[in-house]
């Protein structure tokens, strides 16, 4: 039979001065802040296509809260509030 | 339970991670060279197998990614937020570039999210400018700008019920509800007396929005009584950089920090914190909840890594959900 895949897959090359990146956090805020050149920095130029998306083929999915029996089986313990004031749905205007 | 699975991205420091809401075994990351400090940034698509992830597509940006958002509409289409201060949507399907752009954001954009809402088909980001704008899913021109932040905006998140309402928190310490229709905050809380680094809705009780903040705590909050938290979580020991709600519960949660741990509550009980997991040697900056498996959950650090796997302790939850 076929072998399994390997447990993770970096498929990416390795940037051109990848290695020289173990610099910690605090070493690049001091160059920076220094005006020093920091190594390996890549500032690829990408623009848009301007394209349009593939088409979807997909039918949305419902959230597991949207179903009623989930809304039942989930809704795990009762959160008390002291005062009873109108939800928030209800700050909202609806309607054209 | 089964074995973390792990990515490692050689050079690219994770800012975000969220799962397809198409697609199970789907996620997408957002990465950032040199912690995002300076330097470019990555989109990754992953799929997850039974062992570990491949590489589906991966794109490069000229400056860092900060968040990430899937579409809601389109099971191809994501779109991410640059340290450039622009929005990109891209295309799982389309190597070549990403399909759009739009730069009005002045500074970096830490926060995207897509509208869950049927019939809405929305995007919001935040910025270091202190706005937060709308977009439609063409990304063309911004429909609306919401001021009013104080300080840097580090989260914006549409509310799962209520269209047109987006929850944001910002480095001023306040969580605010904004009215999009009316271009209006609703409501501001001085919810902490630090920054504010993440808020997310709870996908069951349309009134609770949960906040997590530079003072190590994450609370959660009754919109309808502002006074004083329905819950206040204390354990991490350095700054909260997100928190999620359960897709599967009303009192679960789970939050990442800098303390490089993420830790999962739930608020409902006497004893919130049900776990904590330590797997990752830096700041851990992403986190979701796969949509489609009840116990799994995936996040990304500034250790190079994406790790999916799946608490025990959200088992048990579902478990005992079920009976």
């Amino acid at each position: 039979g076929a072998l399994p895949h390997p447990p993770y897959c970096s498929m990416m090359e390795t940037p051109a001065g990848a290695e020289v990146n173990r610099l910690s956090f605090a070493e690049v805020m001091q160059l920076v802040q220094e005006g020093k050149e920091v190594p390996g920095v890549t500032k690829p130029d990408v623009q848009p296509s301007n394209q349009s998306p593939t088409p979807s083929r997909m039918q949305r999915v419902q959230k597991p809260w949207e179903t009623a029996s989930s809304f039942l089986t989930h809704s795990g313990t009762q959160v008390h509030t002291p005062l009873l004031k109108c939800p928030v749905s209800l700050w909202f205007t609806t309607g054209p | 339970m089964m074995a973390t699975k792990t990515f490692r991205c050689p050079a690219r420091h994770g800012y975000a991670v969220e799962v397809s809401p198409f697609v199970p075994q789907r996620l997408a990351c957002a990465a950032s060279q040199y912690y995002g400090i300076t330097g470019s940034g990555s989109l990754f698509v992953l799929d997850q197998t039974e062992t570990g992830m491949v590489l589906v597509r991966s794109w490069e940006w000229g400056d860092g990614l900060f968040d990430v958002a899937w579409s809601e509409a389109n099971e191809h289409v994501l779109v991410a937020g640059g340290g450039d201060g622009s929005l990109q949507l891209w295309d799982s399907a389309n190597q070549h570039a990403p399909l759009r752009v739009a730069k009005e954001h002045r500074q970096e954009v830490y926060s995207v999210d897509w509208s869950q809402t049927r019939g809405e088909n929305l995007i919001v980001s935040g910025s270091w400018d202190r706005s937060v704008k709308v977009w439609d899913q063409d990304l063309s021109r911004s429909l609306t700008t919401l001021q009013g932040h104080e300080g840097v905006v580090y989260s914006t998140v549409w509310s799962p019920h209520i269209p047109g309402c987006i929850a944001s928190a910002s480095g001023d310490g306040t969580l605010r509800v904004w009215d999009v229709k009316a271009a209006a905050c609703r409501l501001a809380v001085p919810a902490h007396k630090a920054e504010i680094l993440s808020c997310d809705w709870c996908k069951y009780d349309q009134n609770l929005v949960a906040t997590g903040s530079v003072d190590c705590s994450v609370c959660v909050w009754d919109l309808r009584n502002v006074r004083q938290p329905v819950s206040q979580l204390l354990g991490h020991t350095y700054a909260i950089r997100r928190v999620k709600f359960s897709p599967f519960s009303q009192t679960v949660l789970a939050s990442c920090s800098y303390d490089f741990t993420v830790r999962f509550w739930d608020f409902g009980g006497s004893r919130p914190l049900l776990d904590t997991v330590e797997h990752h040697s830096e700041f851990v900056c992403g986190l979701d909840f796969n949509l489609h498996i009840p116990h799994q959950v995936v996040d990304c650090s500034w250790d190079e890594t994406v790790k999916i796997y799946s608490p025990a302790c959200l088992t048990a939850a579902a478990r005992s959900a079920a009976s």
